[in-house]
């Protein structure tokens, strides 16, 4: 009878045990290591992503070894990944547990409260990554809910057979497109965040700088009333540059000889040429008048089922280890400010100067479609 | 009769020389046309080939007519860093459930909208169009709302019966022409010799809507094959099918040289399998001509 | 055809392929049309109103959009068309070699429609290899900037050249249906080449055309694979436009409009191509 109670007793302890890993710990005042453990209990994460395949798989397997979890990666495309996130929005638990998030989807994302948040107290390594990018992206306010991961910066592409003295001002980028018609190439800016970074630094340059814009919460019309000058200009100049349909194929003309100069992002520029798909003599460089520059971020979804998994994840992928990795394999510069790193296409020193932030996202969003309608509609 | 007015007086009959004519300018055009499409088809396979074959460390660029080197680097990236193999035995499982379904659903429908009056016909032909009507993106939002309720989503049948879903329309409204063009006297002569329903089926319906039938099944396969929206939002992360791949290297993140890769993939079994069935069923579809029978 | 019958029977064969397809998109097209009227909106908010129709209407954006993709329907279907018709007629009969030109012409069909439109970029690129061949040859001193045509030409291009085979299939079923010995007679009777292909071949085949024109324009119209890779920096083609509009302005009941609209369209264009055929079919 005494043995029996004590099965009886052990059963009932292991399955105290087990229901209770059922019901979440909360993640908000966890300690680290409760998230981990948490998280090895789950046993498994599902993450999307639409590039670095390379990359992703092979830190699947390291996470795999390290933690015990696997990592589901699924390389989608940046459209059909937040289609199907949003999709599953109003479902209980989504399929989706952490995934990147970027370009115009972030504010569209936010402002739908897709992600479950704030995450930056909860990661230990938070503070290495710098504060702003914590707080502002694409001209949005994420307030902690997204993790950064990677910081990529719009400069000037060009072929130095080609362009012999490459433009540092406005007015000398003008100059050198009157003297080369057609070869200055940009992205549409509905299309790709270069383009917009293109039109983003017009319209500083036309209209008397960006700082006026700084820290508005909605867009104040008074401050877009002479945007009319950058339309303008780029109806007057329309035929002497080409506009691409996206970033890479701003890269893929320059390859194909089309154009000599365009404006891209330094990480798709660094995954090109290592997959043979530009030519290496390639050069990159942030203008004196400056180019707008961001990173990914990475976000966990309201309904996910393995948010801890998707915590310890992101911890990882922010990890020295991993962002250093991340940085030799496919070029993507670290978020992380504690690395040392050589060999990006874009120096340092540039980087510190004449990258410039963008401005808040109702101007990006007005920007864009004012471009559509005053520009790419005439 | 102005064919039959040009007699040329000679030595073999008119009649044996034309023909000869005929058959040597039929084959002339033949020749003329297969080299046309080798070139039209085979010129965009070739730069593909090429594309996949560019060494990662040295890029093609202008002005080299040809890559500098070839080398397989694109391919094992394809192998090693996508689920390719496992997307492409999806896919291929997959679209033959999914041919095999439409198949089944359409016959009785095809043969009412072909056959039969009844009234709203119209109605009915325009419904089944649905499907493709409006763009697959938005569809393929609302669809996954309606496979999540009904429990389909993240499952094997859910895909069968999403693809399924697309191909009907094609499948459907090819099959109901076929249907049309069954002249109705060889019915009414069957069904005068005591032909019962069955035999009508098997000896008179589908040998004779074949044609079509067969023209349906490879739209219903290749719409299958080639599915994404939908497929991706409720098919992934468990199943991943070769365009959720595709897509990954064409869509906004486009890399020519790994797209190519992916591409190549997908249409060579397609086309392997084309010659493959053609020469089994040794193309009288094409031309299987009534005036024979 | 048969006297008009009503019979339950009818109504129930139907139901395998109507009923399955109603089932799973019957909601979705209702709540597209409901969502254009503002009811059953995402937002949450609720009632009846004509806002989106008129905001739509006033908005020169999407009406260039539906006109740009009307022009790509029709432009595609009669191309492709005009293209497999001839090739159809032509494989009608057996011959050497017929077989092989034959499957040649279908590889298209296996090639999905953004990789078909990645193919022919490569061709018509600035340094591609029509360029210099155009340049090698003498024909033109400079490339031609032929990608990303104002007009849409590289759209269509793309769709014909994908799409012949998908026109040819159906068109050769339906000309298989048509008897030796109709053709025969007629030209016993003293028809000519002419008189043949239009008073017998062309009114037989005119279902095969007409669901082959249909389903061409409703893929064309529909598209927005190829017009995103290969179509004009301005206009987008109506699905990215929707989608668009949907998905990224999250602006749900502006797109249940133009969900609409594409609906109406494509239904008008169904209609109109109907017509045709019966005034070819029947007035010859």
């Amino acid at each position: 009878m005494k043995k029996l109670l004590a099965m009886m007793l052990a059963m009932f302890a292991l399955a105290g045990v087990a229901f209770a890993a059922g019901p979440a710990i909360d993640l908000q005042t966890a300690s680290w290591d409760q998230i981990v453990a948490a998280a090895k209990a789950e046993g498994s994460v599902t993450f999307y992503a639409w590039y670095f395949p390379d990359y992703f798989k092979e830190a699947a397997a390291d996470f795999e070894k390290q933690y015990g979890i696997k990592a589901n990666v699924i390389i989608g495309d940046q459209t059909a990944n937040f289609n199907k996130a949003i999709a599953e929005k109003d479902m209980q638990v989504g399929t989706i547990d952490v995934m990147i998030v970027g370009g115009q989807w972030v504010k569209t994302t936010t402002d739908l409260n897709l992600f479950y948040g704030p995450i930056r107290n909860i990661l230990p390594d938070a503070n290495k990554m710098p504060a702003t990018a914590w707080e502002v992206q694409e001209g949005v306010l994420i307030k902690g809910y997204l993790a950064p991961f990677h910081r990529n910066q719009t400069g000037i592409l060009y072929d130095p057979d080609r362009v012999k003295n490459p433009p540092q001002t406005w007015d000398e980028l003008v100059a050198w497109i009157n003297a080369h018609p057609k070869e200055f190439g940009f992205c549409d800016p509905s299309k790709g965040g270069s383009g917009q970074s293109f039109v983003h630094t017009a319209i500083g340059a036309l209209t008397g700088g960006l700082e006026k814009y700084k820290g508005d919460k909605e867009l104040v019309p008074a401050k877009v009333a002479n945007w009319d000058i950058v339309w303008k200009w780029f109806n007057d100049n329309k035929d002497k540059m080409t506009i691409t349909v996206s970033n890479n194929d701003s890269i893929i003309r320059m390859n194909g000889g089309e154009i000599s100069m365009t404006v891209a992002w330094d990480d798709n520029v660094k995954d090109m040429i290592s997959k043979g798909n530009l030519f290496k003599r390639a050069k990159m460089y942030i203008p004196k008048m400056g180019l707008a520059g961001g990173g990914d971020t990475l976000g966990v979804l309201k309904n996910a089922k393995n948010k801890a998994a998707a915590l310890v994840w992101i911890n990882f992928i922010q990890s020295k280890e991993q962002q250093l990795k991340k940085f030799q394999m496919v070029g993507a510069y670290p978020a992380r400010t504690d690395l040392p790193i050589e060999g990006t296409l874009l120096s340092e020193e540039d980087r510190k100067n004449n990258a410039i932030p963008w401005f808040p996202a109702p101007y990006k969003d007005y920007m864009i479609k004012e471009f559509v309608k005053n520009v790419l509609m005439k | 009769m102005a064919e039959l007015a040009i007699a040329k007086k000679q030595k073999t009959p008119w009649y044996v020389s034309q023909a000869r004519r005929k058959r040597s300018f039929a084959i002339l055009l033949t020749t003329f046309f297969i080299v046309m499409q080798i070139v039209w088809v085979g010129l965009p396979i070739f730069m593909t080939v090429l594309w996949s074959l560019v060494d990662p460390n040295h890029p093609w660029s202008y002005p080299n007519i040809l890559p500098e080197k070839l080398s397989w680097g694109q391919w094992v990236y394809v192998f090693k860093y996508t689920n390719i193999i496992r997307a492409l035995k999806t896919s291929y499982t997959i679209a033959p459930f999914a041919v095999l379904l439409s198949f089944i659903l359409s016959l009785p429908t095809a043969y009412v909208l072909g056959r039969k009056q009844i009234p709203g016909k119209k109605f009915f032909q325009t419904i089944v169009l649905l499907p493709i009507i409006m763009p697959g993106m938005v569809v393929a939002l609302f669809l996954s709302r309606v496979f999540t309720a009904f429990g389909l989503a993240q499952s094997f049948i859910g895909l069968v019966l999403a693809h399924t879903l697309m191909g009907l329309p094609y499948m459907i409204r090819v099959l109901t022409t076929s249907f049309e063009a069954i002249p109705q006297d060889i019915i009414d002569a069957a069904e005068n010799l005591g032909a019962n329903t069955f035999t009508k089926i098997k000896d008179i319906f589908l040998p004779m809507v074949r044609p079509g039938l067969l023209a349906g099944m490879v739209f219903a396969f290749t719409t299958s094959i080639e599915e994404f929206n939908l497929t991706f939002i409720i098919g992934t992360p468990t199943f991943e099918t070769i365009p959720t791949i595709l897509y990954s290297f064409l869509g906004y993140n486009f890399i020519r040289t790994n797209a190519s890769v992916v591409a190549l993939i997908m249409m060579i079994p397609n086309i392997v399998m084309l010659f493959a069935v053609e020469n089994i069923l040794k193309s009288d579809y094409l031309s299987a001509s009534l005036g024979k029978l | 055809m048969e006297r008009k019958e009503i019979s339950v029977l009818h109504y129930l064969l139907l139901l395998p392929g109507v009923g399955f397809i109603v089932l799973f998109i019957g909601s979705s097209i209702f709540i597209t049309i409901t969502q254009s009227f503002g009811l059953f909106s995402i937002t949450g908010k609720s009632q009846f109103t004509m806002e989106n129709w008129k905001a739509i209407f006033h908005d020169k954006e999407s009406l260039d959009s539906i006109l740009f993709s009307l022009k790509m329907g029709l432009l595609s279907s009669i191309g492709t068309l005009l293209f497999a018709f001839p090739v159809a007629l032509f494989l009608r009969k057996g011959g050497a070699g017929k077989r092989f030109l034959a499957s040649l012409i279908k590889i298209p069909l296996f090639i999905p429609a953004l990789v078909a439109a990645f193919l022919i970029i490569n061709l018509i690129s600035y340094h591609g290899i029509v360029n210099e061949a155009l340049i090698a040859l003498h024909i033109i001193k400079k490339p031609l900037r032929m990608l990303n045509d104002k007009f849409g030409w590289g759209v269509v291009a793309i769709q014909v050249w994908k799409n012949i085979p998908f026109v040819l299939l159906i068109l050769s079923s339906s000309l298989a249906s048509i008897r030796d010995d109709t053709v025969d007679a007629a030209r016993n009777l003293g028809a000519g080449t002419f008189a043949v292909l239009f008073r017998i071949y062309v009114p037989l085949a005119m279902p095969g055309i007409l669901v082959s024109m249909i389903l061409m324009f409703i893929k064309a119209f529909g598209d927005f694979a190829i017009t995103s890779v290969a179509g004009p920096t301005y206009p987008p083609s109506i699905a990215l436009r929707m989608r668009n509009t949907a998905t990224l302005f999250q602006e749900w009941d502006k797109a249940a409009v133009l969900g609409v609209i594409i609906i109406l369209t494509t239904l008008f264009i169904t209609w109109l191509y109907s017509r045709l055929a019966e005034f070819v079919t029947g007035s010859k």
